[in-house]
């Protein structure tokens, strides 16, 4: 993970100079970014309290990629893991999948599904 | 939700019975029919049934009926010549589908096998019967026949009947089917074309000979869809029959108590959405009752009122008019349905009154006030009580309450009158029937008939029978081209056998040449239109009776058009009776439209159209109009339009002739007609505007239906006869008394005043001299008119006071003005680049200039209109010999400022400045300041400019706007043509770019006003160069139409591309975040909101000329100004009459391409939370040229503040210190580059390299989105061109879930490529870093992170190895914590 900053090579202050993280693979082939943005908390600087300043998802995983399917995993600190289920192929609703995962078979219809358990 | 609907998936599958027998074929199925016992199930084999003749006997149980099915729905069809009859009981067929023939007995299915066996207790459910129509058109025949007792009719399909007779009939013609309790319910009645003809009848119940016997009927939960065979879509004709919940969808005609008592019609739905002739219930006869029931948009008159009580005929026989007696006409709500009709019908032999009836609480809107209640007779036999109207009805003098009232959708998204807080609205069923829940589901309700230019473009080239192969070759809906000058010649005559367009190429004039006896041939299922081509008869047979287009010389059982524009027909003479166009009997044309076309040396006819003799009220088309046209030298006559008869059941024909030239007409000896234009039973005749030249007179025999004709505006020279024969009223306005110079444009407006004449004649022959002598007078175009309006001044003047908001802001602009007057006008020498003085100066001018117009106008002060005047004489002094702006900077250099962007934004507020002053002037001050400074300014930008004005881009439209607003104010056509056209020739070659990089010429060759509402806008009102530009460029849209709706309302140009100017408004208020600022997409400078001028004058306009969405009103509320205008004063008056709704947002997509398909963008807001969660993704095309390399990006909000950001533009538009304004190298060297968005970047490089030709030609795909559900939002894109070899595909969900403070957005985003490559995803976040689990290793000194492709520009602080599987980072950004993983 690179941290950069706006403004290299801008002699006349033309640019802003904002903040960016940048997620770099080098030499991949196929690959999957997954990633999770959740807003959470509030501070104030008046009365200098931070409210639930940590965040609420305690993992997340990639538990299968492949051309046809792809199903992340995210695990809240508390309560049921939520498994979205991808099909990458064909976004017809009517479509049903099955894909087995650990000896697991899940269906379902349509191009995306959200299983909690 | 989703494991749910799987489940209900594998539930679906049990349906077959006890004893199922497959058959194969006819002999199977006739043994099956003998072995049925109650219970068997007999099962149609998939295929196609060829002339199977099928006969379900047997008789059931109600527990087992005998069942006849297929083996799966919408795999078995019969054709040809099948049909089936059903005799017995509890007999139940579905899903039989009749297509691809027609029957050859009477009934297509019938419930009886013979005039004494019939089925009772049975029904048919899910069958289908689709265009099966007899290729004869007036060969009769029904669909469905129902006899017997007790049958049910429901979920079955009709669909495109086009020869005569009743799609479905209730017979009660013997003792058997009499009190028959059938039930017709949730059937889909599908579209059925104008028969031209009685027999069009989409329902019958009964004959008139059975009229007096019980039927018991109920119709209930159907749709009728564009029902449109004849005057009678329903025809009741036998007693107590129940007509309940239905619904007319855009139907033609009335539901008609024709005959029998006793009716219930309830809680029905007329839908007429001002479609013409759209009616609604027509009453005759005793004891009916007529409530609930709602219409919208009816615009019939005479007998398709939306609400029609007939007189009857004293003692009637049976098949005519029984008198209304105890009708009770309750609690019904018409809105916006123009006629109310009572009495009708009355005349000598229809004499008898409605008697002891009543009309009772029911409602009627109109928004624009006309009269509604026509009284033919003698109306004491009907008591009124509790009605109301928002209008007065003087007609009645009791019984009605005028009531201010305003429309509000019902629950249901009906539009209904509001009475106080009050919705008046007639009880309805809870479940309206709709497309989707009427017929059988399984079978396709999309529209068959196939548009005009829905296919694909073909070009032709010159040559024999170029044009014969492409019309051979061609498929519907597609457009032939013809793209060279010169001879196209046909030696074989086409077919012409579905929709076609066959025209010129832009300033091409190809010339076609035939040698057989027509040019064309419209068949069966043909339709037409042509344009730009000359038609030369010159090479046809030398022997009589040829023609260029000809109708099929057999039935036509399918409708036809034809559309001729801007076509020449010359030299159609090398024998005599050469005619036109010819048509033939049994065809039958819905629309014959010859605009802007010129016809000279015909030796026959250009239309006759009158091949139906047999006087039984059949005729040839509907609506004939002619606009624009040019004729001479015709020995035939123009027109001859016959239908005779004295039948009542249809609605035509119609004529509208307006602005036609005639000369030397309809003298050579063949002419049978002794006239130029000949009418026998036409019923609306329209003829205005035109000049008669030495031609034979105008005839017309006027019998039947009260038809409304109306002469008006014509100059007759020479040709000094009208001639009226038969028994009908008609007027005669206005003729000439100088001969026009302009034959063809309204200015012809000096005329001649003969006193109108309005007769009622017996049976006489009357001819009308011409005076000449009277009194004359000029008809100008009034001023102000074009953005504010007379209307809109009288309106403000009115109503200020009352309307605090407007008031307050009128103040404001007055002392801005006040303080601008006093401190003097300045009109310098135009050298400054944008920020410097002499722009600044212009620019603030041009708003003064707009501002002083409309204060004269509401202030009526002329201080005011004298600081217009001087200031416009001192543009007027220099303008001149002023030489192109001295800054160098453009590709299209301005006169007062650097660009001609800005001289066009000059323009267009000068010319609302003038147009508000334009009566205030003398006509020699008007004339200076025309031809000194208007006209040559209008040039300049548009014939002087070509590469600025002839383009599809937002500088065009302003430069158009700019060219069209000026001509409007000065009526200057040229000027109005050019804007929205174009320029014919620009010499510009294909290559040329502007400054930014963007090309010149459109592909198409495409320009004007109306090329660029096509082109940039989306079906959902999308600009593909994104929100920024589209504010910018909303306001010259928004303004020229708005003008071109007031001047020329004939355009209908609010309606253009389905209404996308004002859709676009909506999409451009979704594109803002929670402070109403704009998604920064593309090239766009932060900040910008809809607190814009720009805005406050699209959402006015919106209010106002849009459908008064309530929710405007509060954003105009937000943005504290309105424009002084009369969408200004609409504005304040509701926000002052308390109507102001919250705007509500919603997550959407908003598609990109002039067509949508061209990816698109998606917003998602959180359901409840709407206004917390933004997020915007993008997967649209690139934009032109402020376009950004950003392919899948998205940005996030929360609460109006970015979280992840799109850095926007690099600019500092207005600030002179930074580039005068201007873009900054930056913006290409950053801004538009991909690493500065939060999408993918491959090995350092931007999408498409950068390379804006390469990205022009691409866009992403939208993959599947789903908004639906409030808990999880989705959307998923892919781009496959982006990178060579590289696939991308983004799926984002927005997850609610209460575990969570806000929703959660989700990312995945998979990239294939076969082959190793470096990836970057960057993430512009804002704010400041709390805690990250990987360990960054700062850098003790910053170099750059590359060397290009925006990576120049980026410092490289800290670097990090991934150390965990799973990686952190955790933000603070204005109180909130953010956490990426």
């Amino acid at each position: 993970m690179l941290f950069t900053q706006l403004g290299a090579n801008d002699p006349e202050f033309n640019l802003r100079n904002d903040p960016s993280f940048i997620l770099r693979r080098k030499a991949t082939e196929s690959t999957l970014f997954f990633s999770v943005v959740e807003a959470h908390g509030s501070y104030s600087p008046v009365s200098e309290i931070a409210k639930n300043a940590s965040s609420s998802i305690r993992e997340i995983k990639t538990l299968l990629d492949n051309e046809n399917y792809t199903v992340v995993q995210i695990s809240p600190t508390k309560g049921q893991v939520l498994m979205v289920c991808l099909s990458n192929q064909n976004a017809d609703p009517k479509e049903s999948h099955q894909i087995n995962l650990k000896g697991k078979s899940y269906q379902w219809v349509g191009p995306y599904i959200i299983f909690k358990s | 939700m989703k494991k749910l609907s799987l489940f209900f998936f594998l539930t679906a599958s049990f349906s077959f019975a006890q004893e199922s027998i497959k058959v194969n074929d006819i002999q199977e199925f006739n043994s099956a029919v003998v072995n049925a016992k109650p219970g068997t199930t007999i099962v149609l084999a998939n295929g196609v049934w060829k002339n199977a003749e099928l006969l379900l006997e047997g008789n059931g149980t109600p527990k087992a009926p005998i069942i006849l099915t297929v083996e799966e729905k919408g795999k078995v069809s019969l054709e040809g010549q099948s049909y089936l009859r059903l005799s017995g009981s509890y007999l139940h067929v579905e899903g039989l589908v009749f297509k691809n023939g027609f029957t050859p007995t009477n009934e297509v299915i019938s419930f009886r096998k013979n005039k004494n066996e019939f089925a009772n207790n049975s029904r048919l459910t899910e069958c289908v019967i689709d265009n099966y129509s007899n290729p004869e058109r007036h060969e009769q025949d029904s669909w469905v026949a129902i006899y017997g007792k007790n049958n049910r009719i429901d979920h079955n399909h009709f669909e495109g009947k086009g020869n005569r007779g009743v799609t479905l009939i209730v017979r009660l013609n013997s003792k058997a089917s009499i009190e028959n309790n059938h039930i017709i319910e949730a059937n889909y009645f599908g579209p059925r074309q104008n028969l031209g003809s009685n027999g069009g009848e989409t329902l019958r119940i009964g004959t008139s000979h059975f009229s007096m016997e019980k039927s018991k009927t109920i119709v209930q939960g159907n749709y009728f869809d564009r029902c449109d065979g004849e005057h009678e879509i329903i025809s009741n004709k036998s007693d107590q029959n129940i007509y309940r919940n239905n619904v007319f969808y855009e139907c033609i005609g009335t539901l008609t108590m024709r005959h029998g008592d006793e009716t219930l019609v309830e809680q029905n739905v007329f839908l007429g959405n001002r479609k013409r002739n759209t009616g609604g219930i027509r009453v005759i006869n005793g004891q009916q009752t007529v409530k609930n029931n709602y219409g919208y948009g009816l615009i019939g008159y005479r007998f398709r009122g939306a609400l029609v009580v007939m007189n009857g005929v004293p003692n009637s026989p049976l098949n005519r008019y029984f008198q209304v007696e105890d009708a009770v006409i309750e609690d019904n709500v018409f809105v916006n349905s123009d006629h109310i009709q009572l009495c009708a019908g009355s005349d000598a032999e229809r004499s008898a009154v409605p008697i002891n009836s009543s009309f009772k609480r029911n409602t009627f809107y109109l928004e624009k006030p006309s009269k509604l209640v026509t009284i033919y007779d003698d109306i004491t036999g009907i008591s009124f009580d509790d009605n109301r109207a928002n209008i007065a009805i003087p007609e009645i003098e009791s019984g009605f309450e005028k009531q201010d009232m305003t429309l509000v959708k019902n629950s249901q998204g009906l539009l209904m009158p509001k009475v106080g807080k009050k919705i008046i609205q007639p009880n309805l069923s809870k479940q309206l029937p709709t497309k989707s829940n009427t017929g059988a589901a399984w079978y396709s309700k999309a529209d068959k008939r196939i548009a005009f230019e829905s296919g694909k473009d073909v070009s032709v080239k010159k040559g024999m029978n170029t044009l014969f192969d492409a019309i051979a070759t061609s498929q519907p809906g597609d457009i032939i081209e013809l793209v060279e000058d010169g001879e196209y010649v046909l030696t074989k005559l086409p077919q012409i056998q579905h929709p076609l367009t066959i025209r010129a190429k832009k300033s091409v004039n190809p010339i076609l040449l035939w040698e057989k006896k027509a040019a064309f041939d419209i068949v069966n299922g043909g339709e037409l239109a042509l344009e730009g081509i000359t038609f030369d008869g010159e090479e046809a047979p030398d022997g009589s009776g040829n023609a260029v287009i000809r109708t099929s010389k057999y039935s036509m059982n399918k409708n036809y058009s034809l559309y001729i524009n801007r076509c020449h027909f010359k030299n159609l003479d090398v024998n005599h009776s050469f005619d036109v166009v010819k048509v033939f009997k049994n065809t039958f044309a819905d629309v014959i439209q010859i605009t802007n076309s010129t016809f000279s040396n015909i030796t026959g006819h250009v239309m006759a159209l009158d091949k139906e003799t047999d006087d039984v009220g059949i005729y040839n088309v509907e609506y004939l109009t002619l606009h624009n046209n040019l004729f001479e030298d015709i020995q035939g006559a123009v027109v001859s339009l016959h239908r005779g008869g004295k039948d009542e059941s249809t609605f035509g024909p119609f004529l509208d002739l307006n602005h036609c030239t005639f000369k030397n007409i309809g003298f050579g000896s063949r002419n049978k007609y002794k006239a130029a234009i000949q009418l026998y039973g036409v019923q609306d005749i329209q003829i205005k505007n035109s000049v008669f030249e030495n031609t034979q007179p105008i005839t017309m025999h006027l019998v039947v239906g009260e038809p409304i004709v109306n002469l008006d505006h014509l100059w007759l020279e020479n040709s000094n006869q009208i001639k009226v024969t038969g028994d009908q009223t008609y007027h005669i306005g206005t003729l000439l008394i100088q001969k026009p110079t302009h034959y063809n444009r309204q200015e012809m407006m000096v005329f001649l005043w003969v006193n109108s004449i309005t007769t009622n004649m017996k049976q006489s022959t009357f001819t009308i001299l011409l005076a000449t002598f009277c009194v004359s007078f000029l008809q100008a175009q009034q001023h102000p008119s074009l953005i504010l309006t007379q209307k809109g001044v009288e309106e403000i003047r009115s109503n200020r006071k009352s309307s605090p908001f407007f008031e307050q802001h009128l103040m404001a602009v007055k002392a801005e003005l006040d303080a601008e007057i006093a401190s003097g006008i300045d009109v310098p020498l135009p050298k400054d680049m944008a920020g410097g003085y002499t722009h600044e100066r212009h620019k603030r001018n041009f708003f003064m200039l707009q501002k002083a117009g409309v204060l004269y106008q509401i202030l009526e002060d002329e201080k005011y209109a004298n600081y217009v005047k001087e200031m416009f004489f001192a543009y007027a002094d220099m303008y001149p010999s002023l030489p192109i702006h001295p800054q160098p900077r453009s590709y299209a250099r301005g006169k007062l400022f650097w660009q001609c962007l800005n001289d066009s934004n000059w323009l267009v507020y000068a010319s609302q400045a003038y147009d508000c002053i334009y009566d205030f002037l003398s006509k020699k001050e008007r004339k200076h300041l025309e031809t000194q400074l208007f006209r040559p300014f209008a040039d300049y930008l548009s014939v002087g400019n070509p590469q600025f004005f002839n383009r599809i881009h937002n500088h065009s439209t302003w430069g158009n706007a700019a060219v069209g607003m000026i001509g409007l104010v000065m009526n200057d056509q040229e000027l109005i043509d050019r804007a929205l056209y174009g320029l014919k020739e620009d010499g510009i070659s294909f290559q040329a770019k502007d400054n930014d990089g963007g090309f010149i010429k459109d592909k198409g060759g495409a320009a004007g006003f109306l090329a660029n509402i096509e082109a940039p806008f989306s079906p959902d009102g999308y600009y593909t160069e994104a929100p920024y530009y589209q504010r910018y460029a909303m306001y010259p849209y928004l303004l020229f139409a708005v003008g071109l709706n007031n001047v020329r309302p004939d355009l209908g140009i609010f309606d253009y591309k389905d209404g996308v100017l004002l859709k676009a408004v909506d999409a451009l208020l979704n594109l803002t975040d929670s402070d109403g600022e704009f998604y920064p997409l593309n090239d766009a400078q932060k900040g910008m909101s809809y607190f814009s001028r720009e805005l406050v004058s699209a959402v006015d306009i919106a209010y106002h000329y849009g459908d008064q969405n309530p929710g405007l009103l509060s954003i105009a509320k937000k943005q504290g100004k309105i424009t002084l205008d009369d969408a200004g004063i609409a504005v304040a008056k509701a926000i002052s009459e308390g109507k102001s709704q919250p705007f509500q947002k919603s997550s959407r997509l908003l598609s990109d391409g002039p067509k949508g398909k061209q990816g698109g963008i998606a917003i998602l807001r959180e359901g409840s939370r709407e206004e917390e969660i933004n997020v915007v993704a993008k997967y649209s095309a690139q934009g032109n040229s402020h376009g950004h390399y950003d392919k899948l990006s998205y940005s996030m909000y929360l609460k109006g503040n970015e979280v992840l950001q799109d850095y926007g533009l690099a600019r500092f538009v207005n600030i002179d210190q930074k580039n005068g304004g201007g873009y900054l190298k930056e913006n290409k060297t950053w801004a538009k580059q991909t690493v500065a968005h939060n999408t993918l970047v491959v090995n350092e490089k931007s999408h498409f390299n950068a390379n804006y030709s390469v990205g022009s030609k691409f866009h992403s795909d939208l993959y599947f989105s789903d908004l639906s559900n409030s808990e999880i939002q989705v959307i998923s894109a892919k781009e496959n061109n982006a990178y060579a070899g590289t696939q991308m595909h983004r799926t984002l969900f927005l997850l609610n879930d209460p575990r969570f403070d806000y929703p959660i957005l989700i990312d995945v985003f998979k990239v294939t490529a076969k082959q190793q490559q470096n990836y970057d995803l960057p993430y512009h976040y804002l704010g400041q870093v709390m805690s990250s689990t990987i360990t960054p290793q700062k850098k003790a000194t910053l170099s750059a992170l590359g060397s290009g492709h925006g990576y120049q520009h980026l410092w490289l602080r800290a670097q990090g190895q991934n150390e965990k599987a799973v990686n952190q980072l955790s933000w603070l950004n204005a109180g909130t914590f953010y956490f990426n993983l």
